[in-house]
This record gives C-alpha cells, structure tokens and sequence, in this order.
C-alpha cells in the first residue's frame, strides 16, 4: 500500500530537476561542460568517462586550452572562444581533444555565453560529442579524392570522366594528348563529337544498357576522331559510378591506344587475305591438275593403248578381213582421240584464268547460240524447247562457258530421250537471293539418281565418244560452277525426265 | 585344260582386241563378254552354283559408267564365297594413278593390276596364276 503511494507521488509531482539532469548527463551521449570564461572547468558532466575518459573530479579546475591538439589551439582561441565572449551566437566548432589514453579524438561543440542573472557573472557552456568515426571518414574520403585526382592526371592512360548526359566534366593529359588537343579543349565537349560514326551506335546501346542498369560497365574497341580529322582506334572501358537509388552520376572511362595494333591487325588481315586467295587458287590449281590427270589417263591413254593394241594385231594379221576390221577401228579410235584432244584444249582455254573472265552474260543470247548450233539434231528428234529468261536476264559468268553447259544439257537431253513420247527440254532463269538460278528440264528417260547419284557428277568413260557434241562432262561442269562460286544440282526419276539446277555466284573474286 | 575367260570392259575396241589376243594366244574358249558390270554381276548371280559357267579367270576394267570396277567387286565379294570353284581377278585400267593401284592392293580378292595395253605377255603372267 505505502509502495503504492509513493509511486503515485512520483508520477504525479515527478522528478526532481537535479535528477533528470543527472539522468540526461549519465545516459547522454554529449558532454555537457560549464567554463570560466578563460575555459576553466567548472562543472564536467558525469558522463565524461565515456567520451574523452577522464572523470570530471580530474577535470574541475584544469583548462582545455591543455588538451586540445597544439595545431589547434591558436584557431580555437579566434575563431570560437573569443567571439563567444564577444557575445556572438551559434559558435560551432570542431577540434582534435586529449583522450585520456593519449589519442586525440574529435570533439563537435556547440558553444553559448550564458550571464548569471544576479551576480552578472559570465561563464561559457559549452556541449560536446564524439565525432572521430565521422571525421576519419571524411578524412579517407578526402584523402582518397587526393589519391584519385594524382591517379587521374598522371595515369598513362587516358582517363575521362563524363557525367549522365554525357558530357566531359574531367579528363586527363593521356586522353588530351591521344587526340592531340588540350585538356581544357576536351571538357565540356560531348563525347560523340570526338567519337568517329563507326560503331557509335554500338557504344551508344551499352551506354543505355548502363543507364537501365542492366550493366555496370563495358569494353568496346571504337574510333576516336583525332584533332587533325583522322580517326584513331582505341579500346574503351566504361565503369559507372551510382548513387544509392542506383542512378549513374558519372561514367569513368579508360582509354587505352590501340591504333598501332590495329593498324597491324589489319595489315595481317589483309596479308591473310592474300596468302587464302592464293591457297584457294593453289587447291583450285591443285584439283584442275587432279582433274587433268583423270582425263588425261582415262581419255587420252585408253585411245592410245587402244592403237597400240590394234597395230599389233595389225602386224601380226595375214588376213585381208582382219586387217580391214582393225582398220575400221583404227578410224574410230583416231576421231575418239581428236574428240577428246579438242575438248581438253577447250576445257584449258576455260580453265586458264586470263581466258575466264566473269562478266555480265546475257542468258537468252547464249542459250540461243547453241540452238543454233544444235539445230539440226533439235529438228531430226522433233524436239520442242521452250526458254523463258525474263525472270533474271543476265548471270555474272563467262560466256563461252555458260553456252558450254548448255551445249552438254542440250546434248544430254537429246540423247536420252525417251522414244516413247515427244521430247520436251524447258529452260528457265530466276533470281534466289542474291544469285540468279537456271533451271534445265526434260522429259526423257531420267537418271535413276538412288543408284547413280554420286557418280553423276563424276568424270566417266562416257566422256562423249559417241556423241557429236563438244560437252565437257558434267563433273567438270560442277568443278568449274564451284570454283567460281556457284553450285549445279541435279533432280531426277527414272522415267520422269531429269532437272539440272545451276545457281550463280552474283559476282566472284574466285579466280 | 583350257581357262575360261571373262571379260568386263565397256570399250568396244578394247573388247575386239583382248579377245583376238586371247584366240591368237591359242585359247579357243569362247570368252565371257560384258559391257556393263551389272550386267556381269546379275550373271554370277544366276550361275553361282553352275560350276561349268563360272569363268577361271576374271579381267575387270576400274572406269565404267553406272558401275565401276570397284563397286562391282563389292557385290561379287558378297556372293562369290558360295562359288563352288576359285575365280581370279585381275584389274585392268589405263589409269596410272597411284590411289587406284593402292586401292586394289587392299583387295584380297584381286591377283594383280593390269596395266593397258593388253598384251599376249601379259595374258600369259595372269594364266600362269591358275596353275598355281
């Protein structure tokens, strides 16, 4: 019951001030100092172990002015304890003190000149914190800015601040110097007036992939755009700095030289280039050679042993009969011989580079010479041909070898026609991207392509001997389409007549 | 015993002097001519078991149009184990190259590679295999 009472006592009439004070000095976070005007302690809250480690009792009648930092004694004797005492308000000021472990820490004091109201007496008050960890940090922060700024100027590599706008805020002698300018000239530009348009647009989405903040930073190899005009080459790397919402203040870019590296980049390329042009023109060679060799065995030496084959059974025939059979042979096997001699000559004119010289062929003028020259077989077998060339005009080839190929299609066609019904050959030309495609039909007997569709192309005994036409073969029709850059396909069925499919390079630096 | 001889050579010419090579050589068995390899091969088809018709010795051409020497050979290689009499095979071919002479070295199956022209000596060297 008397617990009771008291307690409601002490809610009702509340503590005294004495004890609230002390309550708020203890717990309290600040040091809470009355001085004699010359700085003398006279009252040192109890809290002051806390903070600067001496108890008041060892403070009651010393000076500050004995530990603050000597390097600041002069400062705070003019610019906060004498205006006090002139009576100015609102002194702040911020200083090193003597822990009492002999490190001086930094206090933060708020200072007023309070006048006793009967005696008129003047004594300073003044109330302290700790601001040491705040004060490091802004000394790191400051020093690190030294740092960066000493960095910044004197690094070799070009180094450029930009803000979000992109503008130049800062920029270093290395970048200044790399586009030959001053680096007073460079701030303030925006960096696309001193990027080249290649690959701006490229630098410019990374940019606003950073600005999204889908990424913090990005390399880039770009072109600068030097003082005199020229451009110069440069690898980029751009690092974004964020404030705490995540949005960029500034954008720290690193510009290392690479013009020379690249410049020898792309003298290596070309030389490359050069050195793949001529082994492509040396494997070419290389398989024409392999191609003439096969030709040359099977073409020219099968003939060859055929007559020296039938001129020893000459010799040793007593036979008139005989003799007359070898003979008629002998005819044959002689015109076979000059048949394929001039072909192989034709194939070699072709072949010869300086002789294919790709140029602009008309189709229909082409295919219609070798109408002509085929006219008479086209009549006996009562062939119909239909040609509709208004599709693409003309194909990038030379024109002596595309009427080759229709020499040796039309003569193809005209053999294996079907007997059975008319023969009818269709010859088309359209546009496929950027090549022009011929399309060669007929409706004779077809090639039966499950069996033989990797031989068609090949190069046969059937290399012409019994035919008029001056064809070259169908493999070396492919060979020589995909030398140049174009391809041939065939589609057939047995039966069904057979599609020959010649695509042409639009134009072709093979050769 | 006379040899029994097969031809397969699509050159007409060649054929006519191989076989007046082969008569002046004095074999008077008639010999086994085929132009196209498909068609030698449908006949060893049907006269697998037929010792009488079998040839002894085979002179095959490489180049052919449809089917070439060696695909012939990949289908003869299949059925001839059931022969009920050993065949000899020589390669004929006017071709020098070395990636073909390779390639019938690596066949079992054949005795030797012919060089064209065909000559009575070189009819004589291939014979001399059967007796061995």
């Amino acid at each position: 019951m008397d617990n009771q009472k008291e307690s409601e006592k002490n809610l009702s009439v509340g503590l005294p001030d004495s004890e609230i004070l002390h309550l708020l000095t203890t717990i309290s976070r600040e040091l809470v100092c009355l001085h004699e005007p010359d700085g003398t302690y006279i009252y040192v809250s109890p809290n002051s172990e806390k903070i600067i480690g001496y108890k008041s009792e060892e403070l009651i009648g010393k000076n500050p002015y004995d530990y603050f930092h000597p390097d600041e004694k002069r400062l705070i004797q003019e610019r906060s304890h004498q205006p006090l005492l002139r009576g100015e308000e609102n002194i702040h000021s911020t200083f090193r003190f003597l822990h009492k472990d002999g490190r001086y820490i930094w206090l933060q004091s708020d200072n007023s000149l309070t006048i006793h109201p009967t005696t008129g007496k003047k004594y300073l008050h003044t109330s302290s914190r700790d601001i040491s960890e705040k004060i490091n940090t802004e000394a790191n922060l400051a020093l690190a800015e030294r740092r960066f700024k000493t960095l910044f100027h004197d690094s070799p590599i070009g180094l450029v601040l930009t803000g979000g706008h992109g503008y130049i805020d800062e920029t270093n002698e290395a970048f200044a110097r790399f586009l030959g300018y001053q680096n007073y000239e460079v701030v303030g530009k925006h960096f696309t007036e001193i990027s080249s348009d290649d690959g701006l647009e490229e630098n410019l989405k990374y940019r606003d992939e950073v600005q999204k903040g889908i990424i913090d930073n990005y390399s880039i190899e770009k072109q600068y755009i030097h003082k005199s005009g020229k451009k110069v080459w440069a690898y980029l790397t751009v690092t974004v700095l964020r404030d705490d919402l995540g949005h960029p203040i500034h954008y720290l870019a690193q510009i290392i030289d690479i013009n020379e590296r690249k410049k020898n980049e792309t003298l290596l390329r070309e030389k490359n280039d050069r050195l793949r042009a001529a082994t492509n023109s040396y494997l070419t060679q290389n398989k024409q050679l392999q191609a003439y060799n096969q030709i040359i065995s099977h073409h020219l030496r099968a003939p060859v042993s055929n007559l020296r084959s039938l001129l020893d059974l000459m010799k040793e025939s007593d036979q008139l009969k005989e003799v007359k059979e070898i003979e008629s042979h002998l005819e044959n096997v002689t015109e076979n011989l000059e048949t394929v001699l001039s072909e192989l000559i034709t194939t070699l004119k072709i072949q010869n580079s300086d002789q294919f010289q790709p140029e602009p062929v008309n189709i229909q003028l082409s295919f219609d010479n070798v109408l002509r020259l085929l006219n008479g077989e086209i009549k006996s077998k009562q062939a119909e041909v239909q040609s509709n060339f208004s599709g693409a005009n003309t194909v990038y080839f030379s024109k002596d070898f595309l009427e080759t190929i229709f020499l040796h299609l039309l003569g193809n066609s005209l053999r294996y026609a079907d007997p059975n019904r008319k023969l009818r050959i269709s010859v088309e030309s359209f546009p496929i991207g950027t090549q022009t495609a011929i399309s060669f039909s007929d409706n004779g007997i077809g090639i039966d392509l499950e069996r033989y569709g990797d031989q068609i192309f090949q190069l046969r005994k059937t290399f012409h001997r019994h035919i008029s036409g001056k064809g070259l073969g169908l493999f070396l029709i492919k060979y020589k389409m995909e030398s140049v850059g174009g391809r041939i396909e065939v589609r057939s069925k047995p039966g069904e007549g057979a599609t020959f499919l010649m695509y042409f390079p639009e134009r072709s630096d093979a050769e | 015993m006379t040899p029994k001889i097969c031809v397969i050579d699509d050159d007409t010419i060649y054929q006519f002097t191989t076989k007046k090579i082969i008569s002046n050589a004095g074999i008077k068995e008639d010999v086994l001519l085929f132009s196209d390899a498909e068609n030698a091969l449908e006949f060893f088809h049907k006269e697998s078991q037929n010792k009488d018709k079998l040839p002894d010795i085979i002179f095959l051409d490489i180049n052919m149009p449809f089917m070439d020497g060696w695909q012939f050979l990949d289908a003869y290689g299949k059925i001839s184990p059931t022969f009920p009499k050993p065949i000899v095979i020589f390669l004929v071919s006017s071709s020098v190259d070395e990636a073909d002479t390779d390639r019938a070295a690596k066949i079992p199956m054949i005795s030797g590679y012919i060089f064209k022209p065909f000559t009575k000596e070189k009819l004589l060297d291939s014979l001399a295999h059967l007796q061995s």
